[in-house]
């Protein structure tokens, strides 16, 4: 039987499903016996503050403090709050969380799942509103998760904590604090990474975005049908793995790429994307891939320069146009 | 209500539909969309899902053979509305039903068909042979599937002039190669099979007879180069193919090799995955396969078999060394392709494999 | 503090192995047969096999970059440590490590020769310990000049927080890098920074084994007993330079002689004499003993298998693919 949950309730659901399963995961962070978003909230009054753990503002040595749990044999879930303060973590998770295993000749795994809030549009200025997946890409070993729906953010954060692999999960704060809601099984379910979803079937142009983009490219989607331009929505769901299959085969029948990230240009998940269209996938094309992202400026704290800032459907829209 | 439980229309031949397994007892709850029965065609098994809440019940049993339209079971609230349904049903007259394989009859040895008289043929036959009184083993329905790969190699021998021309092929090479790929590319993986599906493609554009197909009283060269690519399943084989392989790079044409292998696997092939194919490669580098005979896939000429790749003695460069071998063998249909060709085609793609400079031309 | 004759005399072997290892070590890298960066720990030999023998197999030791010392101490086998520094397929970490000592067998994770981001790890482990209720204790093991790492504070304050099994031992070797310690610290102490902490520690000579082993003993069994983390400073000297590349200049050589002085192998042979438990001619067969399975490790890593370009992409991820 399928339920309506929001996406907040996903991410907490999963979280408490997995802690119910298995007795090695625990939660930890700063302020998640509250869950500052909701996402953690809850969780100490089931499980206790033993395996809810607040911790000091540290965010590099809290990532060290759960990936030396994991070491000896636990599975934490920790929260990062803004995408933003993973870069005062960096050094454990681009230097050493997915190279642990490689270096210690697969001695030593480090399952952990870090989870964190991405996301402009809340006034927030430069320090709180980022997406910055893109940093992560270049550090080997992690698996890189962006769900758009509840029912995805549930499916694939319970495989992050099952994975034997580190994952890093990022959550759209409108998708957090939108209340954005979908359908979900009562029962049981992961999903498995690497597995991109056809969010809209179409003909004329391949459109792949991340996260929260998804929902805009579906509106750029209604407004290009009207001028009978078919496009088709790609929802990767996992940044890495990147299903490129589905990307390809879908670039196949329309000889045509848009990327759309709510990161920056320069170096983003576009980037990486025309990379491969233009080497490996060079003979399919039709035309140039477009790339749809955010200029190369500090996230303004100004509403009007904010919007300004983000992309959205109408750069979709024009971007589509571009390839035609 | 009644929501009937009926097979789809899977985009493939009518022919040989078969009801592998209920995944649900007789009148068992289930939720709208859960799996309750597979299918099995000609090429793929394929599970469908129950048009609505409620209970299952069957109309059509295990190993029965069905067409596409027909009900084969349906979700009621209630026995009693079943048998309502199944009593409206049987008033009716049956429509082009394939005939049941019926359990009981089978035990007798006797069974039943809508087209097959060879049958009966084989069971007298089996019976003069002295057989038919020993120990059973096992059982194994010879539908499906494995009917079809059986009804498709015997009409392909049966209608070619089928000939196996074997080079042994020095892969030393290409090996090193692949290496210098691998560390060029990020540790993108590619296989020997990747490597031929190009080479294939490129190297049949130089020799169009081979890449052809007999219709009526007319040769027909294809030119487009559709490399299918011979994939053992647990109980069967499939020939998923890499359409257009000689537009793709070796990157692509690998990941797409790998990503229709794992659809043949989860039974996830669609028609347009296994159609259209020009030219076959099979591969034994899996198994301690030297060489073989490949069957050609019709409605094409020829098929390239590859035996196991690894170290055996050679003479090389005048002296007795380890190289890495295997062996090359095309089939082909001596009543379009002579001797000669086929054996230039092998001997080009000879050529190629041991100079990997060719090869690297070949991508570029 | 006295430790039983022949536990002194274990340690002692250890403590020769150690030292055995790094000067075939610097040998091979003078003679140009290898091009391992070095950096010995020549002189602190009784701290590093002090602050490891009191550990039980199943207990978790985070080491340092400086020497084999607390390695060896831990369990860790000469053999192990040459194919894997040699990059060998069969050396504890495929070879992919080198320097990074890691072994599971003996419960040592490995380590990180960018320092101090381990800080934090030892702690996450005796969370973990903490968490699943065993009496399991970790020892960090790091130099004074790590000692200054941001995550040093953060680390040893969630450890004191959560009362954590932990037990930092701090090996003072009055050098951080290529500069004596009063141009890293504004004191002469590392230890009182778990004051800071509420934390207890102990600021002792690092010379003696008897010293180091049996303080570090009790500062684990405070760790185990549930009474949170202990910080153990351990005063000695560097003898060797930095790396195998450092021009060592600014050590000054009044501090070589007295420190030389006090070397913790002299002593400590000095001892076994005293008390009648080794004589010249036994101590002379241990060192050989020690230098040919040093010798013979060397010469079986150097014959080992190398790993392939296969080894190169593999685990990466759990599953073999490079994604």
């Amino acid at each position: 039987m399928a339920k309506t949950i929001s996406f907040l309730q996903a991410i907490n659901e999963a979280m408490a499903e997995e802690m119910r399963r298995d007795s090695s995961v625990f939660v930890l962070g700063e302020d998640v016996r509250i869950g500052p978003f909701g996402q953690t909230a809850g969780l100490v009054k089931e499980f206790g503050e033993e395996r809810v753990l607040n911790t000091p503002i540290a965010e590099n040595a809290i990532t060290g403090v759960a990936m030396g749990a994991a070491m000896n044999g636990g599975r934490p879930v920790l929260e990062l709050m803004f995408c933003d303060f993973t870069m005062l973590a960096m050094d454990q998770i681009c230097n050493h969380l997915g190279q642990w295993r490689y270096i210690t000749g697969n001695q030593y795994a480090v399952p952990i799942t870090i989870r964190t809030a991405v996301g402009a549009g809340f006034r927030m200025a430069y320090g709180h509103s980022q997406c910055l997946e893109s940093q992560l890409l270049q550090a080997p070993g992690l698996i890189l998760v962006e769900p758009s729906t509840p029912h995805d953010a549930k499916g694939l954060l319970k495989s992050a904590i099952r994975s034997d692999d580190p994952v890093v999960f990022f959550e759209h704060k409108k998708l957090i604090l939108g209340g954005v809601e979908g359908e979900a099984p009562e029962e049981e379910y992961t999903i498995p990474f690497g597995e991109a979803v056809i969010r809209k079937e179409g003909k004329d142009v391949t459109v792949v975005a991340f996260g929260f983009m998804v929902y805009e490219a579906l509106n750029a989607a209604q407004e290009l049908a009207q001028e009978d331009i078919d496009i088709e929505v790609i929802d990767p769901r996992t940044i890495v793995p990147l299903d490129q299959d589905t990307i390809f085969e879908s670039v196949e029948k329309t000889g045509r790429l848009v990327t759309v990230e709510e990161g920056r240009i320069r170096g983003g998940l576009g980037a990486e994307m025309a990379a491969l269209a233009c080497g490996d996938y060079f003979s399919l094309l039709k035309a140039p891939v477009q790339r749809i992202a955010a200029p190369m400026v500090p996230i303004p704290g100004s509403p009007v320069l904010e919007d300004l800032y983000l992309p959205n459907k109408d750069s979709i829209v024009r971007a589509v146009k571009r390839t035609l | 209500m009644i929501s009937p439980i009926i097979v789809p229309k899977l985009g493939m031949t009518q022919q040989d539909i078969t009801v592998v397994k209920w995944l649900k007892d007789d009148g068992e709850r289930v939720d709208k969309g859960q799996g309750v029965v597979t299918i099995e065609t000609a090429k793929v098994n394929y599970e469908i899902e129950a048009p609505a809440a409620g209970m299952v019940f069957e109309l059509k049993k295990v190993k029965d053979k069905v067409k596409i339209g027909e009900t084969l079971g349906a979700v009621a609230d209630s026995a009693q509305e079943f048998e309502a349904y199944k009593s409206s049903l049987s008033q009716e007259p049956e429509d082009g039903v394939g005939l049941i394989f019926d359990e009981t009859e089978a035990e007798e040895g006797v069974r039943l068909s809508f087209e097959d008289e060879t049958e009966q043929e084989t069971a007298s036959a089996v019976s003069a042979a002295g057989l038919g009184d020993q120990l059973v083993l096992e059982r194994i329905p010879f539908v499906g599937m494995r009917r079809t790969i059986a009804d498709n190699l015997v009409a392909s021998l049966q209608s070619g002039a089928q000939l196996t021309v074997v080079s042994e092929t020095d892969f030393t090479e290409l090996a090193g190669f692949r290496r210098e790929f691998l560390l060029d590319h990020g540790g993108d993986k590619i296989t020997f099979v990747d490597m031929l599906v190009k080479l294939l493609a490129s190297v049949l554009k130089e020799f169009p007879i081979i890449n052809s197909t007999v219709m009526g009283d007319e040769i027909i060269s294809w030119g487009e180069y559709h490399i299918g690519v011979a994939v053992a399943l647990e109980d069967g084989l499939v020939v998923p193919v890499v359409r257009n392989a000689d537009q793709k790079s070796l990157v692509a044409v690998s990941r797409e090799v790998k990503m229709l292998a794992k659809k043949a696997r989860n039974n996830q092939l669609e028609p347009e995955h296994y159609q259209g194919g020009t030219f076959t490669l099979s591969s034994g580098g899996k198994v301690e396969v030297d060489f073989m005979t490949p069957i050609i896939n019709p409605p094409q000429n020829a098929i390239l078999g590859m035996g196991k790749i690894g170290p055996r003695p050679a003479v090389y460069e005048g002296k007795l060394v380890i190289r890495t071998l295997t062996h090359l063998c095309l089939t082909h249909d001596h009543r379009v392709i002579d001797g000669v060709p086929a054996a230039m085609f092998l001997g080009r793609l000879k050529q190629i494999i041991e100079q990997p400079e060719l090869f690297r031309k070949i991508l570029r | 503090m006295s430790l039983e004759n022949e536990k002194l005399l274990e340690l002692y072997r250890k403590m020769l192995l150690v030292r055995a290892i790094e000067q075939t070590h610097g040998k091979l890298l003078q003679e140009g047969k290898i091009q391992l960066m070095s950096h010995f720990g020549t002189g602190q030999e009784a701290v590093a096999i002090g602050v490891a023998g009191p550990l039980r197999q199943e207990d978790i030791l985070f080491g340092t970059h400086r020497g084999v010392g607390e390695y060896i101490g831990k369990g860790m086998t000469a053999k192990d440590i040459w194919l894997e520094y040699l990059g060998k397929k069969t050396g504890l970490c495929k070879g992919k490590g080198t320097l990074h000592l890691c072994d599971r067998k003996v419960n040592i994770p490995g380590l990180v020769s960018s320092l101090g981001s381990d800080f934090s790890y030892a702690v996450g482990t005796a969370l973990s310990a903490k968490m699943s209720k065993t009496d399991q204790v970790t020892l960090y093991f790091v130099g004074e000049g790590t000692c200054n790492q941001a995550d040093a504070h953060p680390s040893m304050c969630m450890a004191a927080l959560w009362k954590l099994p932990v037990v930092f031992a701090v090996c003072t070797n009055q050098f951080c890098e290529f500069a004596y310690m009063d141009e890293h610290y504004p004191t002469e102490d590392v230890a009182i920074r778990a004051a800071g902490y509420g934390m207890p520690y102990d600021i002792v000579d690092g010379q003696d084994i008897e010293t180091t082993y049996k303080v570090t003993e009790k500062a684990i069994e405070h760790a185990r007993n549930g009474k949170g983390p202990y910080l153990v400073e351990y005063k000695t000297f560097r003898m060797a330079l930095h790396h195998s590349g450092d021009p060592g200049e600014y050590v000054k050589s009044e501090d070589l002689e007295k420190w030389g002085k006090r070397d913790p192998i002299d002593l400590c042979q000095k001892k076994l004499q005293d008390r009648g438990i080794l004589t010249g001619e036994r101590d002379q067969e241990l060192r050989k003993a020690v230098q040919t399975e040093v010798d013979s490790a060397v010469e079986e890593a150097f014959s080992g298998p190398d790993p392939t370009v296969d080894d190169l992409f593999e685990d990466v991820y759990a599953q073999k693919e490079v994604i």
